[in-house]
C-alpha cells in the first residue's frame, strides 16, 4: 500500500503586511490571499486523494495569531478527508501554555495530529501504517535543531513508513548566517534514514524542480507568495511513497498572488516598452516592484509617470523606485528650451558638466516646475 | 508713464496754476523764488504722499507742512495728468480738507485709497525711493547723489534687479521663483533636519522629536527610529517569551521528575507507615519481655534476701544495747578512780588550811580599822605636843637665897630645882612655877597653851583606853598583829584557791564523805573503744536497712504490678506470642526502600518531596501567569516583519539624504552661477556711466572701478585712479549726473518713463554743461525729462519745450 502526502509549510496566517506602505486594501487583500491558498491546496490534497497532509511548521506567522484566524484555519483544515500533521515551526512555535497551541488543542479536529513533542507519532489511528519523527520548535531561535532525539533505524517496526518532518534551516541550502534557525545538515537528516523527509522554513522549494524522486529531504517552500524576495508562485510538494518506500514528488503551483521585482536599465522608450510587455500578461493579481535606472529621451522620461499610471490600473500594486532613472539632459535639449546665455541656460549647463545625474534632473525638474 | 500737466491750486506759493509737458525734453526756466521747485515738489507730492498723511510723520513735517500755500489758508491741492498705457487723472489735497479722486479715461473714478496707490504704483513701476534716488532728483539732493545711493538699498538693489530680470527671464524662469523652489525642495526635505550633525536638530531624537517643520529626511528619520525601536521592543517581548518558556519547561521537567518519585513512593506509603507503626510495637513487646524475664529470675532471691536482712539487723541491735551497758559501767569505774586521785592530791592542802585558820584563831581580833585608829590618836598627841613645843619660853631665876621650888615645865612632869643664886629656864607653852607660899605660871603669848595641853591629854586618854580595850600595849604592837593576822589570811585565800582550783565544781567535803562509799574497783575497756563498736553497728544497721527497704520496694512494686512471680511467668509468655504476631505482620510489609535507614527517615522524606512539588506548582503558576502577560506584549509584526520595514526606512532615508545632497549642489550651482550674473548683470550700466562720465569729463576720465552698481573709483585713460568721495563739487556733480542718467536708462528699460533734474548743470563748468546738455537731450529722445534752471544760458543748450516761470506770473 502506497502512501500519498501533501507537503507544505510557511503560509504564515497572520502576517499582517504593514512592514511596507501598502494601500489598506492590497493589505487585507495579502492577508485573505494565505486563507484562499489554503482553501486550495486542501482542495489539492482532496482532490489527489492524499492521505496525509503534513505541515512542516509556520502555518502561522506568529504565536499570538488571533483566535478569529486559528478559528477559521482549523474550518479549512477540517476539510480535508484524511489526517493532517501540524508541526510547530519557529514563528508558530510550541508554547504548551500559549493561546495558539491551547486552541489547536481544544479546537482541534479528530485527524488533527499536533506534532508538538519529541517522540514518534504513529498514525495507525487513522488508518496510516506511517509514524512521523517530529522536530518541533518550542522557540523562535535555536542554535541546535530538534532532530536529536530520534532513534536509530534498528529500533524501528519494518513494515512502517518512517517520515521526518521538520522545521529549520538545512545548511547551504537555506540562509541562516547566524546558525540560529535550528540548523540541520544533509548529512544529519541522512543518517536518520526516514523513508521521507518533510521540511519546513525556506520559502523556496528544495529541490527547486518540478520532480524528484527519493530525495534525502524535501523543502515545500511557502505555498503563497509573501513579499517581493519571493520570485516563484507559491508551490507544494505531492510525494507518493510506494511499498518499496520509496518517494516520487511531484511540485504544484498553489499561489494566488505574485509578487514582481524587477530592475531594469532603461536607455530608450524601447526598453520601457519592453517591460511594459514583459508586465502586460500580469493581472490584478500582480504586485511589482520597479526599479529603473539608466536615461531616458526627455520625452519618454516625462511620459513615465503615464506609463506608471496605466501599469498600475492594471495590477494589484505598483511601487517604483525611478530615483536612479534621469531623463537624457543633452546639451541639445538644454539649448531647445532654454535661450543660449539665458540663466536657466547656463545653470543646467554647469550642472551637466558637474556630472551629477541627481542634481542636475533635479535642477531640471524645478527649472521646468518655473518655466513661464 | 509721463506727466502731461500738473495743476497746483494752491500749493506752497502758487495758488493756481496749470502746467503741461511735453513727452520728451522739458526745460523750465524762471528766476530763484519763481516757483519751479515748487511746480516739481507738486509733482513729487501728488505721486508720492497720500492726503490722509499723519502730522506727526517726517513727510508732513518736512514736506507736506511747507506745501501749504502762504500766506493763507490750510489745503493745499495738486492734479495731475498721467499718460501711460492707461491715461487717467488723478487729484489730491492735504491739510484740512484732504481728498483724492482718481479718473480713467473712460470718466470712471476711483475714490478707495488702496485702488488708487495701486492704480499708481501700477503706472510708476518702481518704489518712491527709487524715484527719490534716482528719477525725481530735486537741487539738493544732486549734490548727494553718490552719498544717497550708497544708503539706498531699494534704488541700487532695483537697478540690479531690473538688470538680471532683463538676462535671466530670457528664458522665460523667474530667477527669485527658481531660487524659491530650489529653497522649498530643500525646506521640505532638510526642515529641521543638521546634515552637519547628520541627525534631528538640537538632536532632538525619537524621543523628543520636534513637532512642526519637520522635513522629508526627518520624517524618514523618524520612521526609521520608531521601527528601529518597535523592533528592539519585538526583540525583547519574543526573547522574554523566549526565556520564561525555557524556565517553565525546565521547572516542569523538574516537576515531573518529582511526581513520578512521589507516585513511586506513594505505592510504599501505606505499607511504611504501618511498618512505622509496628516496628515500635515490636521494639516494645521485646523489651517488655526481657524485663519480665529479669522480674521472674529475681523475684524469690529478693525475698530471701529481706528476710536475711531483717535477721542481721535484729542482731546488730542487740549488740548495741549490751555495748551501751558495758560503755556506762566502764564510765563509772573510771570516774570513782578519778575521784579518788584528786582527793588524794588535796587532801595536804586542805590540812595546811586548817594549821593556818588555826594560827589566825589565836591572834588578837585587831583590825586594820583599829590601827589606823590607834595610828590617829597617837599622830594627834604628837602634833599637839609639837605645837607647845614651838610655845617657848625663857625664865631667869634669881635667887638672893636659896630657893626651893617646884617647876613644871609644860608637859613636862614637875620637878624641883634649887636655884642657890640663879639659873635659867626653858619651858614649853607655861611654866609653872611653884614654892611655898607662892606659884608662878607663866603661858606663852602665841596661843592657847592650855587648851592644847587638855586637847594633849585627852588624846593621850583616848589612845591608852584603846590599846587597854585590845589588849595591846602600844600602837606598834597592834600594827604587828594587824600584819600577822592579814598575812595568815592571804596565805588561807591562796591555798583554797589553789585547792578550789584542782577540785573543779567538787567540794573536798562532799568528795572526802563520797570517797568512804566508792564501789570497790575492777578493770574495764576503753570506753572510746566500745562507742567505736556502737558507732560501726549504727552503720551496718543504716545500710542494711537501707538495702532491705531497696528490696521490700522493689518487691512490694512487683506484687502490686504483677500479684506474684507466677503472674510474671504468665504474662512474659503473652508477650512473647504477641512480638512473635508482630514480626509477622512485619514480615508481610512491603520492604522499606534500601536508602532509607528506618520508615520516619521515609515519611520526612516524602513530606519534603510533597512540599517541594507543590512549592514548583507554585513556581510554576507564576510562571505561566508572567508568560502570558509577556505574551500580551508580543507586537503583532515579528522582528523579521520589522527587520525587513527597518531596511525599507533606511533605505528610504538614504534616499532622500542623497536627494538633499543633490538639493544642496544645485543650490550651491544656482547661488555661484547667481552671483557671477550679477557682475554681468551690471555691467550695461558700467559701460552706460562710463560712456556718460567720459562725454562729461571731455574723456579725462574714461573708466570706472563698480561697488555693485555704483562707482567706488573712477579712472583716467593713464590708469590714474581716483576715489569718487574725493572729487571736486563740479566733478562730482558730473559723475551724479553721469550715473544717474545710466541708472534711469536701466531703470526705465524700455518703458515710457520720466525723469526730473532740479538745475542739474548748475555746477558745471561751461564744457560740461555742454557735453551734460547733449548728453540730456540723448536721453530725451526716448524719456520725458524735466529740468529746472535759473540760467537762460543753460535752458538755451539744453533746448527742448521751454516753460518760463516768472516772478510775477508764477500763478497765471
Amino acid at each position: 500500500m502506497s502512501l500519498k502526502i501533501l507537503h507544505t509549510a510557511d503560509l504564515h496566517l497572520g502576517m499582517t503586511f504593514n512592514n511596507r506602505g501598502y494601500p489598506e486594501a492590497v493589505r487585507e487583500q495579502l492577508i485573505e490571499a494565505r486563507f484562499e491558498t489554503l482553501v486550495r491546496i486542501v482542495e489539492l490534497a482532496n482532490s489527489e486523494q492524499c492521505v496525509l497532509l503534513v505541515i512542516a511548521g509556520d502555518l502561522f506567522h506568529r504565536p499570538n495569531v488571533a483566535a478569529a484566524t486559528i478559528t477559521r484555519t482549523l474550518n479549512i483544515l477540517e476539510r480535508f478527508s484524511g489526517c493532517t500533521a501540524l508541526l510547530p515551526g519557529n514563528h508558530d512555535y510550541y508554547d504548551p501554555e500559549g493561546p495558539l497551541w491551547r486552541s489547536l488543542r481544544s479546537e482541534g479536529f479528530d485527524e488533527l495530529v499536533l506534532l508538538t513533542a519529541e517522540q514518534p507519532f504513529p498514525l495507525q489511528d487513522y488508518g496510516l501504517d506511517a509514524i512521523l519523527y517530529p522536530a518541533p520548535c518550542n522557540k523562535k531561535h535555536s542554535p541546535a535543531n530538534r532532530i536529536g532525539w530520534i532513534d536509530p533505524p534498528s529500533e524501528r517496526p519494518a513494515d512502517s513508513y518512517h517520515i521526518g518532518v521538520a522545521h529549520g534551516a538545512v545548511q547551504g541550502i537555506s540562509p541562516d548566517l547566524e546558525d540560529q534557525y535550528f540548523p540541520m545538515t544533509t548529512s544529519e537528516l541522512s543518517a536518520l534514514k526516514m523513508h521521507h523527509w518533510c521540511l519546513g522554513h525556506t520559502h523556496i522549494r528544495y529541490p527547486d524542480r518540478a520532480e524528484a524522486s527519493c530525495e534525502p529531504f524535501l523543502i515545500s517552500g511557502t505555498p503563497e507568495p509573501d513579499g517581493f524576495d519571493c520570485r516563484h508562485n507559491g508551490c507544494v510538494w505531492l510525494t507518493e511513497l510506494n511499498d518499496e518506500k520509496e518517494s516520487r514528488s511531484r511540485s504544484v503551483e498553489t499561489g494566488f498572488l505574485r509578487f514582481r521585482e524587477i530592475e531594469k536599465q532603461l536607455d530608450s522608450a524601447a526598453d520601457f516598452d519592453a517591460i511594459m510587455q514583459e508586465l502586460a500578461p500580469e493581472g490584478d493579481r500582480t504586485l511589482v516592484k520597479l526599479k529603473l535606472f539608466g536615461t531616458l529621451p526627455e520625452a519618454d522620461y516625462r511620459d513615465r509617470g503615464l506609463r506608471f499610471k496605466n501599469l498600475r490600473e492594471h495590477l494589484l500594486y505598483l511601487e517604483t523606485e525611478d530615483g536612479e532613472l534621469t531623463v537624457e539632459i543633452t546639451p541639445e535639449l538644454i539649448a531647445a528650451r532654454y535661450p543660449e546665455g539665458s540663466f536657466p541656460h547656463r545653470f543646467l549647463t554647469r550642472l551637466s558638466e558637474r556630472g551629477d545625474p541627481e542634481a542636475l534632473q533635479l535642477a531640471y525638474r524645478l527649472t521646468e516646475e518655473v518655466k513661464r | 508713464m509721463i506727466i502731461k500737466s500738473v495743476k497746483l491750486t494752491p500749493f506752497a506759493g502758487i495758488s493756481n496754476r496749470e502746467q503741461t509737458f511735453a513727452p520728451g525734453l522739458n526745460v523750465i526756466l524762471g528766476p530763484n523764488e519763481a516757483g519751479k521747485s515748487t511746480l516739481v515738489n507738486a509733482i513729487f507730492a501728488a505721486l508720492f504722499i497720500p492726503p490722509e498723511i499723519r502730522k506727526n510723520s517726517e513727510d508732513w513735517k518736512n514736506f507736506i507742512s511747507r506745501c501749504l500755500p502762504y500766506p493763507g489758508g490750510d489745503t493745499a491741492r495738486v492734479k495731475i495728468e498721467i499718460a501711460a498705457e492707461n491715461n487717467f487723472r488723478y487729484s489730491c489735497s492735504w491739510g484740512a480738507d484732504r481728498e483724492e479722486r482718481l479718473i480713467l479715461e473712460d470718466g470712471s473714478e476711483i475714490n478707495d485709497s488702496q485702488t488708487i496707490r495701486d492704480q499708481l504704483q501700477q503706472v510708476l513701476q518702481l518704489g518712491r525711493s527709487t524715484y527719490e534716488e534716482v528719477l525725481f532728483a530735486r537741487q539738493e539732493e544732486m549734490i548727494h547723489t553718490l552719498q544717497k545711493l550708497k544708503n539706498n538699498s531699494e534704488a541700487t538693489g532695483a537697478i540690479s534687479d531690473l538688470l538680471r530680470a532683463a538676462l535671466f527671464e530670457a528664458g522665460g524662469v523667474s530667477l527669485e521663483e527658481l531660487e524659491e523652489a530650489i529653497l522649498k525642495e530643500e525646506a521640505e526635505l532638510l526642515s529641521n533636519w543638521d546634515p552637519g550633525l547628520d541627525g534631528p536638530r538640537g538632536g532632538r531624537g525619537i524621543d523628543n522629536p520636534h513637532k512642526t517643520k519637520v522635513g522629508k529626511i526627518l520624517e524618514a528619520y523618524y520612521n526609521f527610529e520608531t521601527v528601529h525601536k518597535k523592533l528592539k521592543s519585538a526583540r525583547h517581548a519574543e526573547d522574554e517569551v523566549d526565556e520564561l518558556n525555557r524556565r517553565l519547561a525546565e521547572k516542569n521537567a523538574e516537576r515531573e521528575q518529582l511526581k513520578s518519585r512521589l507516585s513511586e513512593m506513594e505505592t510504599l506509603e501505606e505499607d511504611i507507615r504501618r511498618r512505622s507503626t509496628l516496628e515500635p510495637q515490636l521494639e516494645t513487646a521485646r523489651v517488655k519481655e526481657t524485663e519480665l524475664k529479669a522480674i521472674a529470675k529475681k523475684w524469690p532471691g529478693t525475698e530471701e534476701k529481706v528476710k536475711n536482712l531483717e535477721a542481721k539487723i535484729a542482731s546488730e541491735k542487740q549488740r548495741i544495747e549490751s555495748a551501751e551497758k558495758e560503755l556506762k559501767e566502764a564510765e563509772s569505774i573510771l570516774a570513782v578512780r578519778k575521784k579518788k586521785k584528786l582527793l588524794e592530791r588535796v587532801r595536804p592542802l586542805h590540812e595546811k588550811i586548817s594549821d593556818l585558820q588555826q594560827q589566825l584563831i589565836k591572834l588578837p581580833p585587831l583590825t586594820e580599822k583599829d590601827l589606823n585608829y590607834l595610828r590617829q590618836k597617837q599622830q594627834e598627841k604628837e602634833t599637839l605636843k609639837a605645837r607647845l613645843e614651838a610655845m617657848k619660853l625663857k625664865a631667869r631665876i634669881t635667887a638672893e637665897a636659896m630657893l626651893n621650888l617646884t617647876v613644871t615645865s609644860g608637859l613636862e612632869d614637875p620637878y624641883l630645882l634649887q636655884v642657890e643664886k640663879e639659873t635659867s629656864l626653858e619651858a614649853a607653852g607655861r611654866l609653872n612655877l611653884e614654892g611655898h607660899g607662892w606659884s608662878i605660871e607663866v603661858q606663852s603669848g602665841e596661843g592657847d597653851a592650855n587648851r592644847v595641853m587638855v586637847m594633849h591629854r585627852q588624846a593621850q586618854k583616848d589612845l591608852e583606853a584603846r590599846l587597854s580595850e585590845l589588849a595591846v600595849t602600844d600602837t606598834e604592837e597592834a600594827r604587828t598583829i594587824v600584819a600577822r593576822r592579814q598575812k595568815l589570811q592571804t596565805e588561807v585565800e591562796r591555798l583554797r584557791s589553789e585547792l578550789s582550783g584542782i577540785l573543779g565544781e567538787e567540794k573536798y567535803d562532799d568528795l572526802a564523805r563520797a570517797a568512804a562509799a566508792f564501789a570497790p574497783d575492777k578493770p574495764v575497756r576503753d570506753p572510746a573503744q566500745i562507742s567505736n563498736d556502737i558507732g560501726n553497728l549504727n552503720v551496718a544497721i543504716k545500710s542494711d536497712s537501707y538495702t532491705l527497704e531497696e528490696e521490700k520496694t522493689k518487691l512490694g512494686e512487683w506484687k502490686e504490678k504483677y500479684e506474684s512471680s507466677d503472674k510474671v511467668i504468665e504474662e512474659l509468655s503473652d508477650y512473647r506470642g504477641r512480638a512473635r504476631e508482630i514480626e509477622s505482620a512485619l514480615g508481610r510489609l512491603k520492604p522499606l526502600p534500601a536508602n532509607y535507614a528506618n520508615p520516619d527517615d521515609f515519611i520526612v522524606d516524602l513530606k519534603e518531596i510533597r512540599e517541594q512539588e507543590d512549592s514548583l506548582k507554585t513556581a510554576i503558576a507564576r510562571l505561566r501567569e508572567n508568560l502570558a502577560e509577556s505574551r500580551g506584549r508580543l507586537p503583532e509584526e515579528t522582528t523579521e516583519d520589522l527587520e525587513e520595514a527597518l531596511r525599507l526606512a533606511e533605505e528610504e532615508l538614504n534616499r532622500l539624504k542623497s536627494r538633499a545632497r543633490a538639493v544642496s549642489l544645485v543650490k550651491e550651482e544656482f547661488n555661484t552661477l547667481k552671483e557671477e550674473l550679477d557682475k554681468d548683470t551690471l555691467a550695461p550700466l558700467t559701460e552706460a556711466f562710463i560712456h556718460n562720465l567720459s562725454v562729461l569729463t571731455g574723456n579725462r576720465y574714461t573708466a570706472a572701478q563698480m561697488d555693485g552698481a555704483l562707482p567706488g573709483e573712477i579712472a583716467s585713460p593713464r590708469g590714474k585712479t581716483l576715489p569718487v568721495d574725493y572729487l571736486s563739487t563740479g566733478t562730482s556733480g558730473g559723475v551724479a549726473l553721469a550715473l544717474r542718467l545710466a541708472m534711469a536708462r536701466y531703470l526705465l528699460g524700455e518703458a515710457a518713463g520720466f525723469l526730473v533734474m532740479d538745475d542739474p548743470l548748475v555746477n558745471l563748468d561751461p564744457e560740461r554743461r555742454e557735453a551734460a546738455a547733449r548728453l540730456i537731450n540723448e536721453f530725451a529722445r526716448e524719456k520725458q525729462v524735466i529740468i529746472t534752471t535759473c540760467d537762460p544760458e543753460t535752458a538755451r543748450l539744453l533746448g527742448g519745450s521751454l516753460i518760463t516761470m516768472e516772478m510775477d506770473n508764477g500763478d497765471s
